[in-house]
């Protein structure tokens, strides 16, 4: 049960990653970037190939990673947001979900062309030796990834509710013509969401990839986690969007052991379906005021 | 006929290559009995539907002298009836769902399969399980269509052994094996047998997660990969695969140089293409042994009888050992179990596996 459970914890720390980078975009934006999993994905593939093939040192990879993954993300807004959003056509502004998709496609294929379909096995070197406790084996990027999306959403969550910036991306969230009207500049918030949820995803790829491999069909499977968990966990809110990650990730190892794997998206749709009826805003751990 | 613009794109442009490769490797050495090969390349998109219209739009205005008809099960399953009624010479992988195993006279009298029948890999692997003494078997499938026909074939082969199995599945899309390799574990398996293409690195990762030294072995689509760079050393003890005839590099192929030589110049062949670049290049150099034991006729009812008779064994062909059908089943009768060896898991050189 232990060892079923720490399966389920390091997979749910997968999804609670993707999902706070999907956050980190979607709050100055309120836009749903699908391409954020491909992100992801091109950032395991980079760092295979920075790490194993070129050796570059892991503060090198997280540097270079970090520029691969801002560009990408700020593309990402620049291509498939905004010129949809300047369009008057309120039925184009709604496709903004389907540019990211063709984005993400974009993405998996040219990984596909230049480093084929195979999956790659991205190195972890920070350390190596496993932890063994309660009859767990604890490989270190687990134990990596899940300090790591913790730390993320504790710091996010922080940023976004005791800085000005932070303060601003809530305003947009909240109401984006409004937030405009006090002066707040949601162009350049919206690209710099996209660009930062890039490389927090390109960067997050160093613990990810050792985990998951890097394969280009992994991108579709981490965006429908990562998006199950913000919706467990409520939109916009990072310590909702870790909690949510960790309970999809819970339910389907335990679902899968005891069940079997046809059920597990049944187990992990039953209890997004129970948990949005119980409370339809997602489990927010914390309350937000509203001035009106 | 095959995909080259639809999901299955990566395997029809390679099958594609296969047949290009060998149509110019014919000619310029003055083709078949004479005849100079052209290709005329369609797609099927990948799916049956389009599969069926495309072809009978390309029957209606020209009948080929041989039609590859199919990337995968799903598509051949759609053309087949449509090439008997036409009366069209047809060589595919697979026969679409074993349509062509028995009274393959009256289905399918102008289509012919290469691949061996399921059952023949799956034998292959339960007899080696058998003479290690093994009885409680842990089988991970992959809820793949591929994968998932292999399971009926080794569920029948290891009950007629007295083997009994206990099956954990996972989707293409898992990237976590551990609840299954834990659910194997606590039914007191003592081997592994993992089907799919994406199974080997998740499995001896979960399985070094319980410390658990369970063998486990692989089927034939994880020998599409090297299995040795997606594990550490100790990680890939006691693992094994039982990869194709044309994969294991301990066994003699004189026609997969020719073969890489002329489809290589069309597509790269390497790893995972090897196998599917076969299929293309053995369907046209068998055509080629049909045409000539045809007298070099071209009637199809000639050729339908030629097939009856091609030698088993061909220094071009690639895909299989020994190839050979009868009246009435147009599956590789000839396939064997020792086609697919149980090898420890080894590198992967120009897509063979080698002694690690």
């Amino acid at each position: 049960m232990l060892v079923t459970l720490w399966s389920g914890v390091v997979l749910g720390a997968v999804y609670a990653t993707v999902a706070l980078g999907f956050t980190i975009s979607m709050l100055p934006s309120g836009v749903f970037n699908f391409a954020h999993g491909a992100i992801i994905v091109c950032g395991a593939y980079l760092t295979y190939e920075l790490l194993t093939v070129h050796h570059v040192a892991l503060v090198g990879v997280i540097v270079l990673d970090a520029v691969a993954g801002l560009v990408l993300g700020a593309l990402c807004e620049l291509v498939c947001v905004r010129p949809l959003r300047r369009s008057a056509d309120v039925d184009a502004q709604r496709n903004v979900l389907l540019t990211t998709i063709g984005l993400s496609t974009l993405i998996v294929g040219v990984i596909g062309s230049g480093w084929g379909y195979e999956p790659k096995a991205v190195p972890f070197t920070a350390w190596t030796t496993p932890v063994h406790a309660l009859g767990i084996v604890a490989r270190p990027a687990q134990i990596v990834l899940l300090i790591g999306a913790t730390a993320s959403a504790l710091g996010l969550h922080l940023w976004s509710r005791r800085t000005r910036l932070g303060q601003a991306c809530l305003a947009v969230a909240e109401d984006r013509d409004a937030a405009a009207l006090r002066g707040i500049n949601v162009g350049l918030l919206s690209l710099a969401g996209f660009a930062a949820a890039g490389a927090f995803g390109a960067v997050s790829a160093i613990a990810v990839g050792p985990i998951t491999y890097a394969t280009p069909m992994l991108s579709v499977t981490l965006a429908l986690g990562g998006f199950a968990a913000i919706a467990l966990g409520g939109h916009g809110n990072f310590l909702g969007g870790l909690l949510g990650g960790l309970l999809v990730g819970v339910v389907s190892a335990l679902a899968t052991r005891y069940v079997g794997a046809a059920y597990t998206d049944l187990a992990v749709f039953g209890l997004l379906v129970t948990a949005l009826t119980a409370r339809p805003g997602g489990l927010r751990l914390v309350g937000a005021a509203r001035h009106v | 006929m095959g995909d080259t613009t639809g999901p299955l794109k990566a395997y029809g442009d390679v099958q594609l290559a296969g047949v290009r490769g060998a149509a110019e490797y014919y000619n310029s050495r003055g083709g078949i009995a004479g005849h100079r090969v052209v290709v005329h390349a369609v797609s099927d998109n990948g799916d049956p539907t389009t599969a069926a219209t495309v072809l009978t739009r390309e029957l209606a205005s020209s009948t080929p002298t041989m039609v590859w008809a199919g990337s995968v099960s799903s598509d051949s399953a759609a053309m087949i009836p449509i090439l008997a009624r036409r009366r069209v010479f047809a060589i595919g992988l697979v026969d679409g769902q074993a349509q062509c195993r028995v009274d393959a006279a009256t289905k399918c009298p102008n289509f012919w399969s290469l691949a061996n029948p399921t059952s023949v890999a799956q034998q292959g692997v339960v007899d080696w399980i058998k003479a290690r003494h093994f009885t409680r078997v842990g089988l991970l499938e992959e809820t793949t269509p591929f994968s998932v026909s292999e399971t009926p074939h080794f569920l029948r082969a290891a009950g007629a052994a007295g083997l009994t199995v206990k099956t954990a599945s996972f989707p293409a899309s898992a990237v976590d094996l551990g609840p299954q390799l834990q659910a194997l574990h606590r039914a007191g398996s003592e081997v592994i047998y993992a089907e799919g293409l994406g199974t080997a690195q998740y499995a001896l990762t979960a399985r070094a997660d319980l410390d658990w030294n369970v063998p486990v072995v692989f089927d034939s689509s994880a020998s599409a990969v090297d299995i040795t760079k997606l594990a550490t050393p100790a990680n890939v003890v006691d693992a094994f695969e039982a990869p194709l005839y044309e994969q294991d590099a301990r066994l003699p192929n004189p026609g997969l140089r020719t073969m890489t030589t002329w489809a290589g110049r069309h597509a790269k062949v390497t790893a995972l293409p090897l196998s599917v670049t076969s299929t293309g290049w053995d369907a046209v150099v068998t055509f080629n042994t049909a045409v000539t034991q045809a007298g070099g006729s071209l009637d199809v009812a000639k050729l339908n009888a030629a097939m009856l008779h091609l030698p088993p064994t061909d220094p071009l062909r690639t895909l299989t050992h020994k190839l050979g059908w009868t009246a009435d089943s147009h599956e590789n009768v000839l396939g064997a179990p020792e086609d697919y060896a149980v090898i420890p898991v080894g590198p992967l050189v120009n897509g063979r596996v080698q002694a690690p």
